[in-house]
């Protein structure tokens, strides 16, 4: 395989139904592109899934690709988007170390939610590494949100943790900030 | 990534079914302290335990608010005070009593255990002078906790030393009698008691522990409390072996994060970790009741006939589930049926289901015994001791702890209400049946010698 055939990130997103990954990976393996990582999930009925790829030929070109894409899915709404990636990642802005918290909220729905919170996060310099927003329960008024994130380890976390609580007042949610091992120590053998 | 349903039932045990760590306990070995000088001693003990247990609180704090699970109670258990102190009189073990209480309060403990002897066999002079002791360190502390063991499997039960503690938690009651009988809450006479019990009042290091170690003590009534009513909601045909499997299932859970947060906080404090205490373990709160599984389980109340194999059953699965969470579960580890402690069960002891005697055949299959039981303060001291004798005959004969924590509530007579305060909670003072028959067979003294270990029956 060549250093010099760029990796592509392909983004797919439309109307959920079965089939969908089963044929955009015989769409890249019918071009020669290696599937590298992939992910997908489903968001209110939708479907978006990402996949990084490695094309075998140096000549296959970006355009040939996406085009291949939308011919395979014409007419049936699905909407693709390609990047090339460089080869190396640019470095990671410096973090230092940093300790595993599940952030969650719980409360009623509202405008600038996830705005709120992540703003504060931002400040203090924590990263999302996952999130999801209104996790169903049995209350439907209440609206959950999980937050997994890197804390690093220089932030006071008494500071943190009352901004956090101030701006959850703010919104009306009930605010919990735990480290991840609690749960992973209480649901893995 | 973590699950939502992972999280979302880890919030749920916090939130609404009272999931904490009911306490961590730094045990303190004393031995190397030994003098016959008691001002040394006093200053050696405080410089040991203010030095050790400094930062105690302070790490069970931090530790608890990393994880979002409170450390409610934070305590110090000592080496054995009647050996450390062997050779005090009486009047000098209250003042190592009250050196030990001044300690606890300096680091902010809520209580410390150890004003202790393990007497099974025999009242050596260490041990007399402790117990005579008692009822003054008691009532002159107010974090001190005091236990002996009178029985063990191995050697039977020490019938004088039931006796005398029986005469001296009478003693203990009538200086507190202004408090309903306090001093009596914080003394427990054990069989078999263990050596890392991080629960109060049998908290005292063993002998074969180390020069210091955490022992965790987990609680969680109100999560298989929960978890049962969620189980049997969804399905309404379940059965008790099914049941069985959800209590294991919780069980499991609660005792791992007792043992992520200890070994977090001896880690922090630079001590071994010693045990998880799995102990479901009620407080006078709504929905954190023993008395209310029983209820979930079908049963009118605890008391009714087939609470005790509903207890039976109840404390199996807690250990089976807490043995299968860690190499590490020690002291109790089962259910608590503390009366006052324990409003569903204080109430069923009010209304008259619950009884003394039932009381103690509930014991036979859990994890302490006749706890927090308020008795008329007219009970004599030899019907104490006979309670106190049955209570270790079942510990001894059936090889697990059993222990008494009577309190005769002075000048109060049975249907009268005790309140004793806080995490000790009220109770209706009970009736003794038979009261006063015990006396002759009680003042035969001696010792009950041990059971056979063959022929098990």
């Amino acid at each position: 395989m060549s250093n010099h055939t760029k990796k592509m990130m392909i983004a797919v997103f439309g109307q959920d139904r079965p089939g969908i990954v089963a044929r955009v990976s015989g769409l890249l393996a019918e071009m020669g592109c290696n599937i590298e990582d992939a992910t997908q999930t489903i968001l209110h009925d939708r479907f978006a899934g990402m996949f990084v790829v490695q094309p075998v030929q140096e000549s296959l070109a970006r355009e040939q690709v996406l085009r291949a894409l939308e011919d395979g899915f014409q007419g049936e709404e699905l909407t693709f988007w390609l990047s090339p990636m460089e080869e190396a990642a640019p470095p990671k802005p410096a973090q230092g170390a940093t300790d595993p918290f599940v952030l969650t909220t719980i409360g009623p729905d509202q405008l600038g939610l996830v705005a709120g919170v992540t703003g504060v996060l931002a400040r203090f310099g924590v990263n999302i590494t996952a999130l999801r927003a209104n996790v169903k329960t049995e209350d439907v008024s209440q609206w959950v949100m999980i937050y997994e994130v890197d804390v690093p380890k220089s932030v006071d976390r008494q500071q943190f943790r009352e901004a956090l609580h101030g701006k959850a007042q703010e919104l009306d949610q009930r605010l919990s900030l735990q480290h991840r091992d609690i749960f992973e120590t209480v649901h893995r053998v | 990534m973590l699950t939502e349903k992972e999280v979302l039932t880890t919030l749920e045990m916090l939130r609404n079914e009272h999931l904490d760590v009911r306490t961590v306990t730094l045990g303190l070995s004393l031995f190397d302290l030994a003098t016959h000088d008691v001002g040394r001693f006093q200053d050696r003990l405080l410089s040991r335990i203010t030095g050790m247990a400094a930062s105690l609180v302070d790490v069970c704090d931090e530790v608890g608010d990393i994880y979002g699970i409170p450390v409610v109670n934070k305590r110090i258990s000592v080496s054995p005070m009647a050996v450390v102190g062997a050779p005090f009189s009486s009047r000098e073990l209250v003042q190592t009593a009250m050196t030990l209480d001044q300690a606890a309060q300096e680091v902010g403990v809520d209580f410390i255990g150890g004003f202790s002897a393990l007497v099974e066999k025999g009242l050596a002079r260490g041990d007399l002078s402790l117990i005579e002791a008692v009822p003054e360190a008691l009532t002159a502390t107010s974090r001190l906790c005091a236990s002996f063991n009178v029985a063990t499997t191995a050697a039977g039960i020490n019938m004088d030393a039931v006796l005398l503690l029986a005469k001296t938690i009478k003693a203990a009651a009538a200086r507190t009698a202004d408090q309903d009988g306090l001093a009596c809450a914080k003394l427990g006479v054990f069989a078999n008691i263990p050596q890392d019990v991080p629960f109060m009042a049998g908290a005292y290091l063993g002998v074969g522990e180390p020069n210091a170690v955490i022992n965790v003590g987990v609680s969680g009534p109100g999560v298989v409390k929960r978890a049962l009513e969620r189980a049997m909601e969804a399905d309404d045909h379940l059965a008790l072996d099914e049941i069985s499997e959800v209590i294991k299932r919780t069980a499991f859970k609660v005792t791992r994060i007792g043992e992520l947060i200890g070994r977090e906080v001896a880690k922090r404090l630079n001590v071994p970790f010693g045990v998880v205490d799995l102990s479901l373990a009620p407080t006078p709160n709504v929905g954190d009741s023993v008395g209310e599984i029983f209820q979930v389980l079908g049963l009118a109340h605890i008391g009714a006939p087939g609470s005790t194999a509903a207890l039976a059953m109840l404390n199996d699965a807690v250990k089976k589930g807490g043995a299968f969470a860690s190499s590490s579960v020690g002291g109790f580890s089962g259910a608590f049926i503390p009366v006052s402690e324990d409003l569903n069960i204080a109430q069923a002891a009010a209304e008259g289901h619950l009884t003394l005697p039932k009381l103690e055949a509930l014991t036979s299959v859990c994890s302490v015994g006749l706890d927090m039981v308020a008795l008329p303060g007219d009970t004599s001291a030899e019907t104490l001791a006979a309670i106190i004798a049955d209570e270790m005959a079942i510990g001894v004969i059936n090889r697990k702890t059993t222990a008494a924590r009577l309190i005769p509530v002075p000048g109060k007579k049975a249907g009268e209400k005790a309140f004793f305060g806080g995490l000790l909670g009220e109770a209706v003072i009970i009736p003794v049946p038979g009261s006063g028959g015990s006396d002759r067979f009680i003042n035969l003294g001696g010792r009950v010698p041990a059971p056979l270990q063959s022929l098990g029956n």
